[in-house]
Order: C-alpha cells, then sequence, then structure tokens
C-alpha cells in the first residue's frame, strides 16, 4: 500500500476479506481481531409487562410532585422551600425519607451479572435464573421513569448524545481471537473513538463504520484485560476502568470498579450486560450537575431520595470506618461491528486488577 | 416563449434511425468484429473532410455555474434547477442541441440571474467584483456601468458585444438607477436582463470561409473558442482564449494549438472532463438511485453520492493526473474512498477521501467493479447481469442493446420466492426463449462475471446459499471471473473507439454519423498511437479540422413545422 500508512495494516488486513469475499461468519475477523463500536447503554432494568411486579406503588414523582409534597400549602419564605429543595438536591441528607413518595424497585429479579462470585441474600436472581445477581443500582433507578424503557428520557439522551458527539465514542477491540464461538484466551482492549458513528438509510447506527483509535485525550480510556468466549459469548476479566460516557456532561466519562462484560458477539454486532461498582459519591456528583430540573421532571427523577437509596443499598468498597462507598450497577449495551483503525502501534495500559475481597 | 435548437430538430429523423439500425446489427450478428474497431494503419494524416455541422445549444446548467464562478468566483451561486436535457446516442450533451426553452424555463433563467445579479452587487461583494467605483451610489454613472457591462457581458456572452447591445444594457442600468436613486439597484437589473440574454443562455455557432480552404467553411474565432471551451473546461472562455478569438490567433494552426495546450494544462480541464465522463458513463442516473433500505440498508444518499464520487476521482487521477493509458481503467486496482464507501467495502478509513489501491488477488479491478457501476445498473432489491450487461454494451463500447419485446413474462425471474438460487439459473430462462435469447446472448455473459457484487457492490461468494459462477464471455474472449472480464474489456477495440466517438460528438455537439467513419478511425489510430492517453486525445479532436470546419448542410424545409 503506498498512500496512507494509517491505512496500511488495516487494508492488508482487509484484503483477506475482500479475496475470500462475504462477511461470513468469523469473516470480519481480520488478523484474529474484530473492533465494535457502542451505540446503546442503559441501566439495566428489568421491567415486567405492566411494571406493577417491580413496582406495586408506580413510579417514584420526580422534583415538582416531591417540592408539591413537600410544601404545598406551606406559606414560608423562598429561602424555606426552593433554597432549602435545592440545597437538599445539593447536599443531600442520609436519613430517613422525609414525606415523599420514593418506592425502591421491588422483588427478587433484576438484569445484571454475579460480581462477587457469591450468591447473598440482597442478590437477585437473573429472568433466566442465574443466581447472585449483583445490581442494587436496579433498586435505586428502576421505578424511575428516567431510566426506564422503552423511551426513559435519559435513555433518549445518551442516544441521542451518542449521534451528536464523538467525545463518547467508546471502543472495544477484540484481539489473540481464533473464533467468535469459543476461545478460551481473547484480549480485550477499550479505547475512545474519533468518528461520528454510522447510521443507515433509516438513520439507524449500523456496522461496517471506521472509529480512529484517540490516542491524544483519549490515552487515559485505554485498558486491555482477558477475556473467554463460550458459544459465541465473551466475558471479561474484572477491572477498573474509565470509560466516556455519553450523559456525564459534569464528566464526560465513568468510573467503574470492577467492570466486566459479557456480551453476546456477531460479526455485525455484541450486546448483553456490562457491569461494575460506581462510586456513589462520584456518581451522585456528577448526576444533579448533567440533568437540569426540567430534565429531571420529565423523567422524574428524585435526586434527594436516589441517594439516600444509593447510601443505603450500597454493597462494596467498604472506607476506613467499614460504610460502603460503592454500589452495584449493570448496564444493557449494545456494539456494532466497527474497522478500528490504529494511528499507530496500539498504547494500552494494562487494567488495574479489580479488588478481589469485595467487602458486602 | 419558445425558442428551438433548430440544428438538432433537423438531425432527429435520421439519428432515431442510425441507433436502431445500430442496435437491429446489434442482436443479430457478434459484437465487435467491426464496430469500433481501430484502424490499423497508426500514422494516418487526417483525412479530407468536411468536419461537423453548426450547433444551437443551450448551455446545461453545469455550464451555467461554471462561467459564472470562473468570472465572479466560485463564492456566486444559485441553484437554478434548470431542466435537465434528454439523452441522445448516449450523451446528454447531445440533447442541448435538441432543447427547447419554453416560458416556463425561461422563469428559472429569470430567477437564477436575480439571484446572481444580487449576489454581485451586494455590498460584500460589490468592492471586489466591481471593475469601477460610481461617482455616486444614489444615481446613475454611465461610464462606470459601462465598463463593468462591457467586461462582464464579454465574458458572458463569450464574444464583445456589440456597442449597440451594450448601450442598451447601459441605459437600462443608468434609467434604473435614476429611478431607484441607487446605482448597484440599477446595474443589478442589467445584470438580470444580460444573464437572461439568448447570447448567454444560448450558443449559437456561426461559421466563415476559411481562406486557407476556398470554398470551405470553418468556425469564426469566437465559436471556435467557445466550442473548445464547452468541451474541455464545460464552461464559456476565459480572457485568454477570448484574446486569441479577437486577435484571430486561434484561426492558426500554431496559435490554436497554443490555446488548446493552455487549456489542457488548466485545473479547468478536471473540471469538464468530469463533466464529460459524468455524462458518457450516464451518472445521473445516480439522481434518482435508490436501495431498498429492507434489504440494503447501509446503502445511502451518501453512499450513491460518494460512489459517483469515487469513479470520477478514480478517472481524473488516471487520466489525467497521471496521464494514463484509458483502457487501464478498467483493470487498475487504484481508487479512493469515502467512510461511507468503506463501509460497503468493508475497509477502514479516515474521515475525507483517501486515496487507496486494492490488494492484488482481490476481485476489484477497474472501474466496473466499483460500487458506481455496481449499484447504479442494478435493481432497487437485487443485482441484474442484464442491466449491467447492457450499460457495458451501451455505455463503454457503444453498442445499443433494443429495449425487451413488450410481451416479455418476468414472472419466473421476479418471484421472490423461487426454488432458483443465482441469477446465472433465473437468466437462462431466458436465453430458452428465443424471443429474448438474441438480446440476452450479448448482455448476459459480461453482466453475470459481475454477479460476485450484489445490488449496493458488495462483495459475496454466494447468493442463497449456491456458489456464485462468475465465468463468462466477451464477444468471443473467455474469462473465468471479472478481473478477466475487465482485461477481455481493456483488450477489445471497442472500448477505445466509443470513447473516441462519445468525445468527438461531445465535443462537437452532435451524433457521430455513418459518414463520419473516416474522420472517427483517423482519431482512433492517433488516440492508439499514442498509448491511449486522454490528453492526447483531447488534443487531436480539437486540433483536427473535424472539429473546427464546417459542413454547411442546408436545413430541409421540414425544420420550420417541426419547430412549430
Amino acid at each position: 500500500m503506498k498512500h496512507n500508512s494509517i491505512l496500511i495494516a488495516a487494508a492488508a488486513a482487509a484484503a483477506a476479506v475482500l479475496v475470500s469475499g462475504a462477511a461470513h461468519a468469523d469473516d470480519l475477523l481480520k488478523d484474529r481481531t474484530i473492533g465494535y463500536v457502542l451505540i446503546n447503554k442503559a441501566f439495566a432494568t428489568w421491567q415486567s409487562a405492566d411494571g406493577k411486579t417491580e413496582c406495586p406503588q408506580g413510579f417514584n414523582h420526580g422534583p415538582r410532585e416531591q417540592f408539591k409534597e413537600l410544601f404545598e400549602g406551606v406559606t414560608n419564605k423562598y429561602a424555606e422551600t426552593q433554597l432549602q429543595y435545592e440545597a437538599e438536591i445539593h447536599f443531600p441528607g442520609t436519613g430517613p425519607e422525609p414525606r415523599v413518595f420514593f418506592r425502591e424497585a421491588q422483588g427478587k429479579t433484576a438484569l445484571g451479572l454475579n460480581l462477587d462470585g457469591k450468591v447473598g441474600p440482597n442478590d437477585f436472581t437473573g429472568p433466566d435464573g442465574e443466581k447472585g445477581i449483583d445490581n442494587q443500582m436496579y433498586r435505586v433507578v428502576g421505578c424511575t421513569e428516567n431510566y426506564r424503557g422503552p423511551d426513559g428520557s435519559a435513555r433518549h439522551f445518551i442516544e441521542s448524545y451518542m449521534q451528536k458527539f464523538n467525545y463518547n465514542r467508546w471502543l472495544f477491540e477484540l484481539t489473540n481471537v481464533d473464533s467468535l464461538a469459543d476461545d478460551d484466551d481473547v484480549t480485550v482492549t477499550i479505547y475512545r473513538g474519533l468518528d461520528g458513528l454510522t447510521t443507515d438509510a433509516a438513520g439507524n447506527f449500523t456496522s461496517g463504520g471506521t472509529q480512529r483509535v484517540d490516542l491524544n485525550r483519549g490515552k487515559e480510556f485505554i485498558y486491555s484485560m482477558p477475556g473467554k468466549i463460550k458459544d459465541g459469548v465473551l466475558t471479561t476479566a474484572p477491572a477498573d476502568i474509565t470509560f466516556p460516557e455519553s450523559q456525564q456532561r459534569g464528566f464526560p466519562y465513568q468510573s467503574v470498579h470492577a467492570w466486566q462484560a459479557r456480551l453476546k458477539l456477531s460479526p455485525e454486532g455484541a450486546s448483553g450486560l456490562m457491569a461494575g461498582y460506581l462510586d456513589v459519591e462520584r456518581w451522585y456528583h456528577n448526576l444533579p450537575q448533567q440533568w437540569s430540573t426540567h430534565h429531571r421532571s420529565y423523567g422524574a427523577e428524585p435526586l434527594p431520595s436516589q441517594y439516600r437509596a444509593m447510601v443505603r443499598l450500597a454493597d462494596g468498597y467498604p472506607d476506613a470506618s467499614g460504610k460502603n462507598t460503592a454500589i452495584s450497577t449493570a448496564w444493557e449495551v449494545r456494539f456494532a461491528q466497527a474497522l478500528i483503525m490504529h494511528p499507530d502501534a496500539p498504547q494500552t495500559i494494562a487494567g488495574k486488577p479489580a479488588k478481589t475481597d469485595i467487602a458486602r | 416563449m419558445a425558442v428551438f435548437a433548430k440544428a438538432g430538430i433537423v438531425k432527429a429523423g435520421p439519428a432515431v434511425c442510425l441507433v436502431a439500425a445500430l442496435a437491429l446489427v446489434s442482436c443479430s450478428a457478434p459484437i465487435g468484429k467491426d464496430q469500433g474497431a481501430a484502424p490499423k494503419v497508426a500514422s494516418t494524416p487526417e483525412p479530407a473532410n468536411d468536419g461537423s455541422e453548426k450547433r444551437l445549444r443551450v448551455l446545461s446548467e453545469a455550464q451555467y455555474l461554471n462561467t459564472l464562478a470562473h468570472v465572479f468566483g466560485p463564492d456566486v451561486k444559485t441553484e437554478p434547477h434548470f431542466p435537465p436535457a434528454q439523452r441522445y446516442d448516449g450523451l446528454l450533451a447531445l440533447g442541448t442541441a435538441r432543447a427547447g426553452v419554453s416560458g416556463a424555463q425561461l422563469e428559472l433563467y429569470q430567477k437564477a440571474a436575480v439571484t446572481v445579479a444580487g449576489l454581485i452587487t451586494n455590498r460584500e461583494r460589490r468592492g471586489y467584483l466591481m471593475t469601477c467605483k460610481p461617482a455616486s451610489e444614489k444615481a446613475a454613472d454611465r461610464a462606470c456601468a459601462q465598463q463593468f457591462l462591457a467586461y462582464t457581458g464579454r465574458l458572458l456572452s463569450r464574444k464583445p458585444l456589440p456597442q449597440a447591445e451594450l448601450a442598451a444594457f447601459v441605459e437600462t442600468a443608468s434609467a434604473s438607477a435614476d429611478k431607484l436613486q441607487d446605482f448597484y439597484a440599477g446595474l443589478a437589473i442589467a445584470l438580470e436582463a444580460m444573464l437572461v440574454s439568448p447570447k448567454v443562455i444560448f450558443v449559437a455557432e456561426r461559421s466563415e470561409s476559411d481562406p486557407q480552404h476556398p470554398g470551405q467553411q470553418r468556425l469564426d474565432a469566437y465559436s471556435l473558442a467557445t466550442r473548445l471551451s464547452l468541451f474541455l473546461w464545460n464552461a464559456g472562455p476565459d480572457d485568454a482564449v477570448l484574446k486569441a478569438a479577437e486577435s484571430g490567433e486561434i484561426l492558426t494552426p500554431k496559435g490554436r494549438a497554443r490555446v488548446v495546450n493552455m487549456m489542457l494544462a488548466s485545473p479547468r480541464l478536471e473540471t469538464g472532463m468530469r463533466a464529460f465522463f459524468d455524462d458518457m458513463f450516464a451518472f445521473d442516473d445516480f439522481s434518482t438511485l435508490a436501495k431498498d433500505p429492507k434489504i440494503y440498508p447501509s446503502f445511502t444518499g451518501v453512499t450513491a453520492q460518494d460512489a459517483r464520487e469515487e469513479t470520477l476521482r478514480t478517472v481524473i487521477d488516471h487520466l489525467i493526473t497521471k496521464n494514463g493509458d484509458y483502457r487501464d481503467l478498467f483493470t487498475t486496482r487504484d481508487t479512493f474512498i469515502s467512510p461511507s464507501l468503506a463501509a460497503q467495502y468493508r475497509l477502514p478509513a479516515p474521515p475525507t477521501w483517501t486515496p487507496y489501491e486494492f490488494p492484488e488477488g482481490a476481485p476489484r479491478a477497474g472501474i466496473l467493479t466499483q460500487i458506481s457501476f455496481l449499484s447504479v445498473h442494478s435493481h432497487p432489491g437485487r443485482s441484474s447481469p442484464t442491466l449491467r450487461g447492457k450499460a457495458l454494451r451501451e455505455i463503454l463500447l457503444c453498442q445499443p442493446v433494443p429495449p425487451p419485446p413488450p410481451n416479455v413474462d418476468f414472472s419466473a425471474v421476479e418471484n421472490p420466492n423461487s426454488p432458483i438460487k443465482t441469477a446465472r439459473e433465473r437468466i437462462n430462462i431466458h436465453q430458452k426463449n428465443p424471443a429474448c435469447a438474441g438480446c440476452h446472448k450479448i448482455m448476459d455473459p459480461m453482466g453475470l462475471a459481475l454477479e460476485n457484487f450484489d445490488a449496493i457492490g458488495r462483495y459475496r461468494d454466494t447468493e442463497k446459499g449456491a456458489p456464485i459462477d462468475a465465468s463468462g464471455s466477451l464477444d468471443g474472449k473467455a474469462f473465468k471471473d471479472v478481473v478477466g472480464l475487465g482485461q477481455v474489456l481493456h483488450d477489445h477495440p471497442a472500448l477505445t473507439s466509443c470513447l473516441v466517438k462519445r468525445a468527438y460528438s461531445y465535443g462537437t455537439g452532435g451524433s457521430a454519423k455513418a459518414d463520419d467513419k473516416d474522420k472517427l478511425d483517423y482519431i482512433n489510430a492517433r488516440f492508439a498511437e499514442q498509448g491511449y492517453k486522454l490528453p492526447d486525445l483531447l488534443r487531436t479532436i480539437t486540433l483536427s479540422n473535424a472539429f473546427s470546419r464546417i459542413n454547411e448542410t442546408p436545413a430541409p424545409a421540414a425544420t420550420a413545422a417541426s419547430a412549430n
């Protein structure tokens, strides 16, 4: 190849496909490598058909309803009503819920992964019967419309921002892959990408686009970790990572402890779950910054109540006093196959191994 | 108002007959043996000939816009949406000599003129587009108006304006300026009138006696300048070319050679040749190209646009930048890819257009294997060996294929639930029907060679699970796959003679006729001698007597009746 050094490696790899022909099965594996780009992400919220199994008392109230519940009929001054509620959002208390409507998601069923390898009393069972699912965040957000599918406001904005902006482009690349069906030793490397998502004629995100790796400001998002593929499902070893995040406008990235993924792979895409522990204070600190009251109102998201629930339900990473500082969380994710271009040799850094003694 | 291009109407009847005659021949006898074969004598001088006919053509939208851009700069642009010409003998350009301009069309010209006049005289541009400053912006300034309108009128009309016409435009500008108390508003009105004048919109060629060849006619200097410029640049002549016309230099062999070489060296040649190949390859079809999004969701409007651009970039790069052999366009592995095309080729690509070379041994070689040809000559939901074969015959080899008979039963080939798996099996149905077989035999074997590419040009090994056999033959030359087809096409004599025929027709503005054979043979011979290089071909055509000499055939009496 004579024209563009950037294209050299990838194009040479592509030659095998072009010569051999169609994109069947593992054909998109070039040099035992395949790339994917994130096209959808949402908190994993298991939902019954009518929502009454997990939210028997209905969905949570948002800031406007909570304000009314707290202050209706109260003729107090501005500082004792509006300012008090605003202060509560930024400096929430951890005591019992005041007289506002807030309910955690109920039941024992949830989507997620067994992050600690144990089956504890507070753990969920997956819809497929898998025991030990760690996803306490589901209790926090499961009855908040903002996060529920199919059209929760947060879900809409996550996708909208993926389409509009490239800063949140998240890639993962599998290398040393012998087969997308079974391979017990592959390497997973995650990157931030630089390019827009490829869309089809109807505007849907689709596979086959090119993504250049961000080796400038994206270095901090590069991690690699071992993975295994069994029956077409990839599982990754836990690692502490930070990834670019579509809706973290305060901090446009998300740091997760013991992050791991379980993804069904195909030549055209990957989908499934990823999970890990979110730091409660950090995540809550982002949340009020990114969602204005009107956004929180669309999705009926009661921030102070959520904070109290997160503190109450935190299940990992205890501080010196023994108080848990992180909460198990899971996301449903979808990736589209992408051709990942490396401007130079990949500059990966090893994902920091996750702690194995996660207290509960 | 209805104005008709006289010469075109006169020629319509014989041209249709010629096409029909060729079509009949093409389905009843092997193709490629006689048609367009390059002469064996390589260095034959140009034979005595009577040249071509004078044309009356309508300026195409692209020519109008290119001329404006050359005169006023690329940011003076409008979207006039002039109606497209009708395609004759493989070229839209020939349709411009058969076009009429209706009252409704004239409104489009006027709208464009209003926009352009406004852009030129507005406050942001007048400072650098005007050739003078009025004494007062609130009153007429005849001297300044005259200077600007004379300068502009010469470039837009492709020759200096006669004094009386210039005076009329100046009077319009001055009277309007006085009435509106605004010099620039008055000037804009005169400019608008100029932009819709027949001398701008129509190209009316004029001839004169050739003093070197008594009894013969030639294009006059301005008509020759315009014919050269529309051919090579797809725009009107610039100041330098007009100066060569004004001085008469362009009418001397040495002077014409200097002008032609200057035009061939200009960056505007790329614009001109993009327009020519876009026309020859019938890429106007991309304007309406759509694929079934249920079947081919990845094929978007951007993909179609980029596919057209990929081929044009390849053509210009190969034929002009690299001065390559025309035949190698059908075997080259060099191309350009964009992100949208890369997704179809399953290649990574940076966000901009990037040169790319398909690897040796890849099934992509030549422009036939680019997404443009493959997608535009397919159905919305499936590939079509017949459409591809027909396009290859008609567009690249200049061999017309007649339409199917009206009573063809397509049900067997269009049944989506058919047990038949591959296109080759489907097409065999036609081959068994004598009414269809004649023409399908000359289209399908080449089209089937492209079956490794689906309707959007993506590579495939199989169709409905059955392996694809891409072997075939072209006029007796067998090949095993599409790369082989490219090589056979490369060596096919009609490939180069077709380009010659199209380029000559495009340049002179009319269909090549049977009695043009000697001229085309000469150009073909020179083309071969010079290694099938496009700039040399353009030089041969533009310096030939066939290009500049005028055959003054009197118009038949039926012309007036047809025009009415």
